[in-house]
């Protein structure tokens, strides 16, 4: 690129490949952080899932927080591989938004401790809200499919509280029933993260990746 | 009437510097470099005339122990950009 005369065509070629070159190596990998926390609290959520089945003393349910202990630092992990030299306007966006919902997080966490709600309903709608807003402003439509099912499917859980737990098992002294119950929550919870996460991750890279 | 084209962005390296600081916030030297396939000492120069025209805002720096340097746009040059590029759809809306 030595040249310092060129035609108003050229000129107008160069403008259009530089930006679309810059947008095309910019998205790329995108889907990276969802592929981080989908698998994390996937395999978390699995663990739990035998501690719960299994009856294992109920200190391993503090396994949960190994979800942001190891979360952090492999995001940093990835996000130092990916250094891409630039930063745009959407990747702020994108970012910010996040941080504030991953801060959320521990007032949804307080609030459903203090009012005995379901922390797992509550943590997907948000997580479902950040999904959505991604695939918004990324224009990606996997992406938004992915984050409104699990805003729909936050609605499980107190469903399940109410036509379940409150029919059947509640005030049942039912222990085998109850602990069936909250594994079987466990695993949806599992499930819906899966689709809201690691499939639109995948489903992200691959695409800027093709292009 | 045909207008003028800014000479200064319309030089092949420096408007392809332009263009990309146009659509992200900042970039370092490296990416440019990268991005045009222009030789260090080269882009060196013309980053200089950017910044000396007020185009660019040129910000030296560290990443860990390694040097940085980061270029972003700056409302000038966003002015200028436009106007070089009302003035090309001049040009091209006259049969180019």
């Amino acid at each position: 690129m030595e040249k310092t005369k060129f035609t108003e065509e050229q000129s107008l070629e160069l403008i259009t490949s530089m930006i679309k070159d810059s947008r095309k190596r910019l998205a790329q990998n995108s889907g990276t952080p969802f592929l981080v926390w989908g698998y994390i609290t996937v395999a978390v959520s699995i663990f739990e899932y035998f501690v719960m089945a299994q009856q294992w003393p109920y200190g391993w349910t503090w396994m949960w927080f190994a979800i942001p202990i190891l979360g952090w630092p492999a995001m940093m992990f990835a996000i130092r591989n990916q250094e891409k030299g630039a930063k745009n306007h959407i990747d702020r966006t994108i970012s910010a938004m996040w941080w504030v919902l991953g801060l959320s997080t521990i007032f949804v966490y307080l609030i459903a401790a203090a009012y005995k709600a379901s922390l797992f309903s509550l943590i997907v709608l948000l997580m479902g809200i950040g999904t959505l807003i991604t695939g918004i402003i990324l224009r990606e439509k996997s992406t938004k499919w992915c984050g409104a099912l699990a805003m729909a499917a936050s609605a499980i859980f107190p469903l399940r509280h109410f036509y379940i737990y409150k029919a059947e098992i509640m005030g049942s002294n039912n222990v085998e029933a109850a602990i069936a119950y909250l594994s079987t929550e466990i695993l949806i919870f599992a499930a819906i993260f899966f689709v809201m996460m690691v499939v639109p991750g995948h489903i992200l890279n691959y695409k800027t990746r093709k292009r | 009437m045909l207008r003028e084209l800014n000479p200064l962005l319309h030089s092949e390296l420096r408007l392809a510097i332009m263009s990309i600081l146009i659509s992200v916030e900042s970039a370092d030297f490296v990416y440019l470099r990268e991005q045009t396939g222009a030789t260090a000492g080269n882009l060196s120069v013309q980053i200089d005339k950017l910044q000396q025209a007020g185009y660019i805002l040129v910000e030296k720096g560290f990443n860990g122990k390694k040097p940085r340097t980061t270029c972003s746009i700056t409302e000038q040059g966003v002015a200028a950009f436009e106007e070089y590029v009302d003035a090309l759809r001049s040009y091209i809306g006259k049969g180019f």
